[in-house]
């Protein structure tokens, strides 16, 4: 049986910055990733990371941009810690190798992205995720001595003993074999949950899994109906558009032509917080002046930019642009719409990356400390998984030199595989196939669980949420085979996704106030006396949701009025 | 539009495989290649038969694990990964012939599913930056001036998808490689590791059963992230340089 | 020295610095060959004087045709080494591919077709020594020292003039790849020279191949006549 000082499950930015702290700080480490780490959806991300570097920036400024744009949800105290560690961690990056743009002098530039008082977001053309993460993954190929990777390993679930998670079951997706980890401190860092939402910006593997793990251990989810739309994807098939686009200067327009920013926030226009935008965006839509075949989109005309600088600093988009919307960005613009991008909300844990369950941590996406409150700033999130996933692999590398090896059983292993045996074994034609039960479950939540929320259409979502689970139970898998099965994966993920879904649609009908990405039609008014606070989701003994509240830590900043 | 698809199909990394037939029909012409296999395998497990193994994640291009070889040519007709080629490049009806990348150092799992990890083996060997731990120093004390930033950041956009190798008609890894080289070699940081850089990974490549580079230029042609020919000169001037000094390799230094 | 050889890059230098060795000794054969285009003088061509001239270079300090001989060890050892390097590339080659062949892309014909041509040339280059240097193949009349006349009477024959062509065909195709192959390989081409590389190769191959045709072309056609 496998035994490690600290276990990480996802290898994306949180992960195996965790890892290469903790192998630094001379643990043993093991990775479990169901993808090949680079596959990990970290390397999507694209606009940049951000730091107060520059001599006229503070870290001070940085964080009270953070957690404006929180909209006063965001724990002051974490949001501080992360803020004043960024400097120290992007030259970190720099030195082992990613290659941040550079300006004609040769010193390191700065773009300008939402919501921020001063251009502080470092970047490397529009694939900062890809170059951070490969550059991230050399490191740990570098400890290859020290780091075991399991890669294309899906965890099935935590193994919790004595009131403390011990470590995990896990299946080998090549052979199907499955095995028992034992581990004396165990990091989430599995990423989000964007495939709830049809569309969304998120890859196939965003499926949730890390939160549903810990909800499933017992550990409270956070902050779950704090769901992101991001305001720029394309109609087409809901891909991102960086924000660096209008970074860089790109305008929004709607049908009459006008930059209808202006109107909704007179100072930050386009580089408002993204929550502001998608809402502005989408009032524009749902009020007749959207533009495409639909109506439903909104102009990012980027021909505003010159063409020089969106070839060298836009690269991603100028071929997304081509490849699948059919437009050259330099000379017309594109038709975007708000989609589903991330989600503030998850495991929550404290400045250190701890759960409340002992020797469970988690980092990045996953994890709600809580940095982003009701809405992340852009280029924060590569941040977030950076700071949080180096300092849970530090403090969980210096718990386990004070813990003794956990004992395991494998009767976990037997439950878990006489689980995926009853999936496999399930009559085909039965129920209904995985993939219509998960493309309602997007449908649906896209619909009611988006920018604009009302009591009404939660209530229809958590309905659909709650029949579609039932359904899952008896939904067939098409291959039944022990090699590279990803149908029976597909199905575990689905139960993944509906617990989150669960939790999303619960806490938003909870919160009866508009906050940062959470804007309800029959409660729009901010309500700090009330609501200031975070709401949190716990699974009772009987498997239903529990509703409880954690307070905002507020440490230099008294929540006023938000204006861009 | 319609197409008649043959797929290549193994059960297992030691089972033989062979190439089946599928006539598929009804399909939207900006559907996606993997798109239309996903349409495919819908109808497939409708009817009860065995599905289409095949890799895929982000489907937008960036993280390098889609790897069919389609008609040939790995990722498709035109210098773009799969997920990104359209059914409308195709002709109606045609028959279109889809396996895995194909070379021995990248065993075939299942399907068109294949093992890349000989490409990881390399970037073992080197392919990074040893540091210390401490205060880093400022990049501003080190300015990188824009044409050689440039040149990096074009060595750096290597999603290491491995159709480079899969061109190859030698089965090398020349191009992966020289993207690793040239990334690191030409950083300020990378250059007291300069030149047993080179030399490890050219060992490492080696070592993983890749062949050797005759300069046909098959590689730079099918990457998707336009990964120039220039970081295979760059490998071989660097591994030139590194070849006459006898240093310990940089894997065996933590 | 043995990882150099044993590496796949290092191997690769090495047929590369070897077919350097061997197109010099073409370029400098092709010129001296030259010599040829100034006709059967009076009974004393210019080319059998340079033959003569080769053969006494040195003396009589160094042994009679001590310089040909030096140049002829030097010339096999490059073969030896761009022969075999080649040869374990390839095989190398077989093994790293597999099965499944790649399918052309872009690659040029030149570059598709080395083994081809080059196995061409060496046939070719066989000939020709048993041709003009052994003396071996005496279809026409073959005489020692008669340079001028030997040509003559071979390039009246218009199958001699057809494998002549073919060779040098074979060879200018070898070299238009082979000359970029080389300096590629050496790390002599960079993003500003590529283009410059490429013409050169392409022009220096067409020369060459140039040079040496105007010998048989020139006597199957009757410009330059009879020995005297």
């Amino acid at each position: 049986m496998p035994a490690h000082d600290v276990l990480i499950i996802g290898a994306g930015l949180a992960g195996q910055r965790a890892a290469l702290a903790a192998a630094q700080a001379g643990a043993t480490v093991a990775v479990l990733s169901k993808v090949h780490p680079v596959r990990s959806h970290s390397v999507a991300a694209a606009g940049g990371i951000n730091a107060a570097i520059a001599v006229e920036d503070d870290w001070r400024s940085h964080a009270y941009d953070t957690v404006k744009g929180s909209d006063f949800l965001g724990d002051q105290d974490a949001i501080e810690v992360m803020c004043a560690e960024a400097p120290a961690e992007v030259l970190h990056l720099e030195h082992i190798g990613v290659t941040f743009h550079r300006d004609e002098t040769g010193r390191l530039d700065l773009r300008a992205f939402g919501g921020a008082s001063i251009n502080r977001t470092a970047y490397v053309a529009d694939i900062t995720g890809q170059a951070i993460l490969h550059v991230l993954y050399e490191q740990l190929l570098r400890f290859g001595d020290r780091i075991d990777r399991y890669e294309e390993w899906f965890t099935t679930s935590l193994i919790v003993d004595d009131g403390g998670c011990a470590g995990v079951v896990a299946r080998d997706v090549r052979s199907g074999a499955m095995e028992v980890f034992a581990a004396k401190s165990v990091i989430l860092a599995c990423g989000g949950a964007g495939q709830c939402f049809k569309p969304t910006t998120n890859g196939l593997i965003c499926t949730g899994d890390g939160m549903a793990l810990a909800y499933r251990a017992g550990a409270p989810l956070m902050d779950m109906e704090m769901v992101q739309y991001h305001p720029t994807t394309l109609v087409e098939n809901g891909f991102l558009i960086t924000e660096g686009a209008r970074g860089e200067g790109a305008h929004l327009l709607n049908a009459d032509g006008e930059r209808f920013m202006e109107r909704y926030a007179p100072s930050k226009r386009e580089l408002a917080s993204r929550d502001v935008v998608s809402r502005a965006e989408q009032t524009e839509i749902d009020e007749g002046r959207g533009v495409g075949p639909d109506g439903r989109g909104i102009y990012l005309d980027i021909t505003v930019v010159p063409r020089r600088r969106t070839l060298e600093a836009l690269r991603e988009i100028v071929n997304i642009g081509r490849d699948f919307a059919g437009v050259d960005i330099t000379r017309e613009p594109i038709v975007i719409r708000p989609g589903q991008h991330y989600v503030m909300g998850g495991v929550r844990t404290d400045v250190h990356g701890r759960t409340p369950l002992d020797g469970l941590y988690a980092a990045g996406e996953v994890a709600c400390v809580s940095v982003h409150g009701g809405n992340r700033l852009g280029a924060n999130s590569l941040l977030d998984t950076l700071i949080f996933g180096r300092r849970a692999g530090e403090h969980a590398a210096a718990r386990a030199a004070g813990t003794r090896m956990p004992r395991v059983s494998r009767a976990p292993l037997h439950d878990d595989a006489r689980r995926i045996e009853a999936i496999l074994a399930r009559p085909a034609g039965a129920g209904r196939r995985v993939s219509e039960i998960k493309e309602e479950l997007g449908t649906t939540m896209n619909r009611h669980v988006a920018v604009f929320r009302d009591e009404g259409g939660l209530r229809t979502a958590l309905d659909v949420v709650r029949r579609l689970r039932e359904e899952a139970e008896s939904a067939a898998v098409d291959d039944r085979g022990t090699v590279f099965n990803q149908d029976v994966l597909g199905a575990i993920e689905l139960g993944c996704l509906l617990d989150c879904a669960e939790a999303m649609v619960v806490s938003a009908l909870e919160r009866r106030e508009s906050r940062g990405a959470q804007f309800r039609t029959d409660f729009p008014r901010r309500d700090d006396a009330e609501w200031l606070k975070h709401i949190t989701i716990t699974r009772d003994g009987d498997g239903a949701p529990r509703i409880g509240y954690a307070p905002v830590t507020i440490t230099r900043w008294e929540p006023e009025e938000r204006r861009y | 539009m319609r197409f008649t698809l043959e797929v290549w199909t193994q059960a297992s990394r030691d089972e033989e495989g062979h190439f089946e037939r599928y006539d598929v029909d009804g399909i939207d012409p900006d559907a996606s290649f993997l798109e239309m296999l996903d349409e495919l395998n819908a109808r497939l497990a409708a009817e009860g038969k065995r599905t289409i193994a095949f890799d895929s994640d982000c489907r937008e291009g960036i993280c390098g694990m889609c790897s069919l070889t389609i008609d040939g040519q790995p990722h498709g007709p035109n210098q773009v990964t799969t997920c990104q080629t359209f059914m409308r490049d195709f002709e109606d009806g045609a028959t279109i012939r889809v396996e895995p990348f194909r070379s021995g150092a990248f065993p075939v799992v299942r399907d068109l599913v294949t093992d890349r990890s000989a490409l990881d083996r390399i970037v073992q060997a080197g392919g990074y930056v040893t540091t210390k731990t401490g205060p880093k120093p400022d990049p501003n004390a080190a300015p990188v001036p824009p044409a050689v930033q440039q040149k990096v950041m074009d060595a750096a956009a290597c999603i290491g998808c491995g159709a480079c190798v899969a061109a190859c008609p030698n089965g090398a890894a020349m191009l992966f490689t020289g993207a690793k080289v040239t990334h690191f070699n030409l950083l300020p940081q990378g250059q007291p590791e300069r030149a047993s850089r080179a030399r490890s990974l050219v060992l490492a490549m080696d070592a993983e059963g890749f062949g050797g580079c005759t300069n046909y230029g098959e590689c730079a042609r099918v990457c998707p992230q336009e990964i120039p020919l220039d970081v295979i000169g760059m490998l071989n001037r660097e591994y030139r340089r590194g070849a006459r000094r006898e240093d310990d390799t940089v894997g065996t230094r933590t | 020295m043995r990882e150099f050889w044993s590496s796949s890059i290092g191997k690769k230098i090495a047929v590369g610095i070897s077919g350097a060795i061997l197109v010099a000794y073409l370029v400098l054969h092709m010129v001296g060959n030259l010599n040829a285009l100034y006709g059967a003088g009076d009974g004393d061509a210019r080319v059998d004087d340079y033959a003569h001239w080769l053969r006494e270079f040195g003396e009589p300090l160094l042994p009679h045709a001590f310089v040909l001989w030096v140049v002829r060890v030097v010339l096999l050892c490059a073969l030896v080494v761009h022969v075999t390097g080649i040869v374990q590339l390839r095989r190398r080659a077989a093994a790293a591919r597999g099965p499944h062949k790649a399918k052309p892309i872009g690659r040029s014909l030149a570059s598709r077709t080395m083994v081809v041509t080059g196995v061409l040339v060496l046939a070719f280059v066989v000939f020709h020594i048993l041709q003009f240097t052994t003396l071996t193949i005496d279809v026409t009349p073959l005489r020692e020292g008669a340079v001028y006349a030997n040509l003559y009477w071979a390039f009246q024959k218009w199958y001699f003039v057809l494998i002549y062509v073919l060779g040098v065909c074979a060879i200018a195709f070898h070299l238009r790849h082979g000359i970029w192959s080389a300096a590629q390989t050496l790390g002599y081409v960079r993003p500003n020279r590529d283009r410059a590389i490429r013409s050169a190769a392409t022009w220096g191959s067409i020369v060459i191949a140039a040079g040496f045709l105007s010998i048989p072309v020139c006597f199957w056609t009757g410009v330059l006549g009879a020995p005297a």
